[in-house]
């Protein structure tokens, strides 16, 4: 009846890992503004910084199987430490959903939904979001094997109706970026799309093996940087330099296309794909956010906490800037605040269960 | 049953019709935001086909917008009668008005029709002499940002005031917007002058060096008629037309671009007049430094037809084909030799040298970018030209033979 503790494959959780990723297309412009022609560049380099981050992240939930975030930091850190830890981890989480929330509204608001009050857009997604955490992260696993699929038909297909637009000269000259502005990018791309898979760890506990585990996550996360690599190819040979002036590239290019004066206005259907993985991202922070604090609340489903936490998130969301201007400058100190969540504390509490010889074998108490 | 049991059971029935209450919420709530925010109804729109920028001649800082109004009401009627003019049977309307800026001048409307314009099925935007020649991208900022302006909006200059070209009846099409825009279309058979749209304008303009062109239109007046002519095209500076291309120029232009799909050329061979067709063209634009001196390659491979000859002597043989095929590629390097003086008198890259260069010498480039004005007057050009005559129709000879 209830499909909270529903398990996953692995191969569902590389599609998942694939939807969730895509969810941060809308980052690409932002990228693309400082890279411009050499975003491409970016997109692979982020992810090979990204890929032994992520690799640790997959054996830490191998080495204590079955155990959650909260959990394994209650292992590794102590009770004590190890809630303070665990707490740092659900702003964490609230923040990035409020802030993807926050994204998807604008997008909405400003390229769609023009008029409609913005409250209005918050509550349907945060109420979607929630519904589709309450239904479990199994049922998140399956609807996000249709958005990524729904994802490649629009990318596919737009792409193949510009190509008469195409300009591969734009990707000339190659590396004219200064060293800094490609170092910020390239850890930029890790953290944002490709590091937040740390959220995972509290998915891992609903794998049914966790067989392969590594092979799946790394090929999840590279179809999905493969992906960006299409839209970015489409970007950058549609708009040429103009790319790095436009808000949102991806839709931009799309408004491009107009064949036969028939085929125009397409731009709908990305804005479907780009609803239905960043809805899919949403959910997994979501989910996330709502398991950790039921851990820490010992309460024995998360249930109650959906309504709340969905309007935690929409204040937040209100709350965090005030413009579309200061969200480019707010990407700017999330890399820095996300920093020891995605980067140092996953290595270091390996080193540290290491340190301690954890996981202790049964029968051992943990000091 | 035990009173827990069915307490149960009617608790679980309640949950199941609380369920199906939300789900129904949830589908409602989408659809709530769709139609009843912002919502504009079909018959409330006003409906803007082309908007014309011109400057106003009672306050010379000011914007004068013309915007082509549909009439819906008129669309039948008009057709019916045949398109004969009347100004009741009109199927539009232009209504000027006049502003500090763009955003004022389109909020202006509203004191003279009963609404918001509504932009998002503009053509084209006319573009005015005057305007042109004072800068267009304040004008056109606006439209840029707005989400409701297609990338794919052509923009066309006008050699008199934009207000005049959008009055010119069509006797083609109902409205002179879309008139504009087919005509504009149409140019590439000739290739004579070009479709440039708003997205090509942004991209040009985010270039450092490269010139913005777009095509110029004319009004043409035979006896009591009004024709537009699209010919040539308008040099900006920045933003600011600096010049004009004529035909020739243009076309030599469009070589240089690889921008041509089809077009006549007209060469005399002997006393015989003989008119080519391009069927296609292709051009590969390269850039080199040698010994500090700059130069550009230029590669075009054409392939045409004979469309049509004059006299009796058959020149459908290897030999006239031969002799064709080095008129018609004198005939190209004429063209490109003008286009690439009148560039370099105006000096303005319009050819986006100076981007082919940074594409290929980025280290360069940084030395050359600043004083690049100086620079391109000076840039030598390598021109080489492959002509081809690949068919002569479906005749061998012409009817009228010698032999």
């Amino acid at each position: 009846m209830n499909g909270n503790n529903e398990k996953i494959k692995p191969s569902q959780l590389m599609v998942l890992f694939i939807g969730f990723i895509n969810g941060s297309v809308l980052l690409l412009s932002l990228v693309d503004s400082s890279m411009k022609q050499d975003t491409w560049l970016v997109i692979i380099s982020g992810y090979i910084v990204s890929v032994p981050f992520i690799l640790t992240y997959i054996f830490l939930s191998k080495k204590f199987p079955g155990k959650n975030l909260t959990e394994i930091n209650d292992i590794i850190f102590g009770k004590a430490l190890g809630k303070i830890i665990s707490i740092c981890y659900i702003i964490f989480f609230i923040l990035l959903f409020s802030y993807n929330y926050r994204q998807i509204v604008e997008f909405y608001s400003g390229y769609i939904l023009s008029d409609t009050p913005q409250i209005i857009l918050y509550i349907t997604i945060a109420l979607l979001c929630a519904y589709a955490v309450k239904k479990g992260i199994a049922a998140i696993a399956k609807v996000s094997m249709y958005t990524v699929a729904f994802a490649v038909f629009v990318v596919m297909l737009t792409f193949i109706l510009l190509i008469g637009n195409m300009d591969f000269s734009n990707f000339m000259p190659v590396f004219e970026a200064t060293p800094e502005d490609f170092i910020h990018s390239t850890y930029t791309m890790a953290c944002i799309p490709y590091c937040e898979v740390i959220c995972f760890l509290m998915v891992m506990p609903y794998l049914s093996s966790g067989k392969k585990l590594g092979r799946y996550a790394i090929a999840g996360t590279g179809i999905a940087m493969l992906f960006f690599l299409v839209i970015i190819i489409q970007v950058t040979t549609t708009l040429g330099p103009s790319s790095a002036i436009f808000s949102e590239g991806s839709f931009q290019s799309v408004r491009l296309i107009d064949i036969g004066e028939f085929l125009t206005r397409m731009e709908l259907l990305v804005a479907l794909g780009i609803t239905a993985s960043m809805f899919i991202k949403i959910s997994v922070f979501k989910f996330a956010a709502v398991k950790s604090v039921s851990h820490l609340l010992r309460m024995k489903t998360y249930t109650p906490l959906l309504l709340p936490m969905a309007a935690i998130g929409i204040v937040t969301a209100l709350i965090a800037y005030g413009s579309t201007i200061e969200n480019a400058e707010n990407a700017n100190y999330h890399i820095v605040f996300a920093l020891p969540f995605e980067f140092i504390i996953p290595p270091l509490s390996l080193l540290v269960a290491k340190i301690r010889k954890l996981p202790k074998k049964a029968g051992e108490s943990v000091p | 049953m035990s009173p827990e049991g069915r307490k149960a059971k009617k608790m679980r029935k309640m949950g199941k019709k609380l369920k199906i209450v939300a789900l129904l919420l949830l589908i409602c709530l989408p659809m709530l935001m769709q139609a009843g925010c912002g919502a504009r109804e079909l018959n409330e729109l006003v409906i803007v086909m082309g908007i014309g920028m011109d400057t106003d001649t009672e306050n010379p800082d000011n914007i004068k917008l013309v915007a082509q109004i549909v009439l819906p009401n008129n669309i039948g009627q008009s057709s019916s009668a045949g398109g004969s003019s009347g100004s009741s049977e009109k199927a539009y309307c232009n209504v000027e008005s006049a502003a500090e800026n763009t955003f004022e001048a389109i909020r202006e409307y509203t004191h003279k029709v009963c609404n918001k314009l509504y932009i998002a099925h503009n053509q084209v935007f006319v573009i005015g002499r005057e305007v042109a020649e004072r800068g267009i991208a304040d004008y056109l900022d606006f439209f840029i940002r707005a989400k409701e302006t297609r990338p794919t909006t052509t923009i066309v200059i006008a050699d008199t005031t934009a207000a005049e070209i959008l009055d010119v009846e069509a006797k083609m099409n109902l409205l002179p917007a879309i008139n504009v825009n087919k005509l504009i279309e149409a140019q590439a058979e000739n290739s004579q002058s070009r479709e440039i749209n708003v997205q090509d304008y942004v991209s040009t303009m985010q270039s450092e060096t490269t010139s913005f062109v777009a095509p110029m239109i004319h009004i043409l007046q035979e006896g009591e008629n009004q024709f537009l002519s699209i010919k040539g095209m308008a040099v900006f500076k920045e933003d600011k037309m600096t010049g004009e291309l004529d035909e020739d120029e243009t076309r030599g232009f469009l070589w240089i671009k690889g921008w041509i799909e089809s077009g006549v050329i007209n060469i005399t061979a002997g006393d015989q007049q003989v008119a080519t067709e391009i069927v296609s063209a292709k051009t590969e634009l390269s850039a080199e430094i040698k010994d500090g001196e700059i130069i550009m390659n230029i590669k075009i491979t054409e392939d045409g037809v004979i469309a049509t000859q004059t006299g009796t002597v058959n020149l459908a043989t290897l030999m006239g084909i031969g002799e064709i095929e080095a008129l018609v590629k004198e005939e190209i390097l004429n063209e490109l030799t003008l286009a690439l003086k009148k560039a370099k008198e105006l000096n303005a890259d319009i050819f986006g040298f100076g981007e082919v260069l940074h594409q290929h010498y980025s280290k360069e480039w940084e030395g050359i970018r600043e004083d690049w004005d100086t620079v391109f007057s000076k840039v030598k050009v390598n021109i080489e030209i492959e002509t081809n005559i690949s068919g002569a129709g479906i005749i061998t000879e012409p009817a009228l033979s010698e032999e």
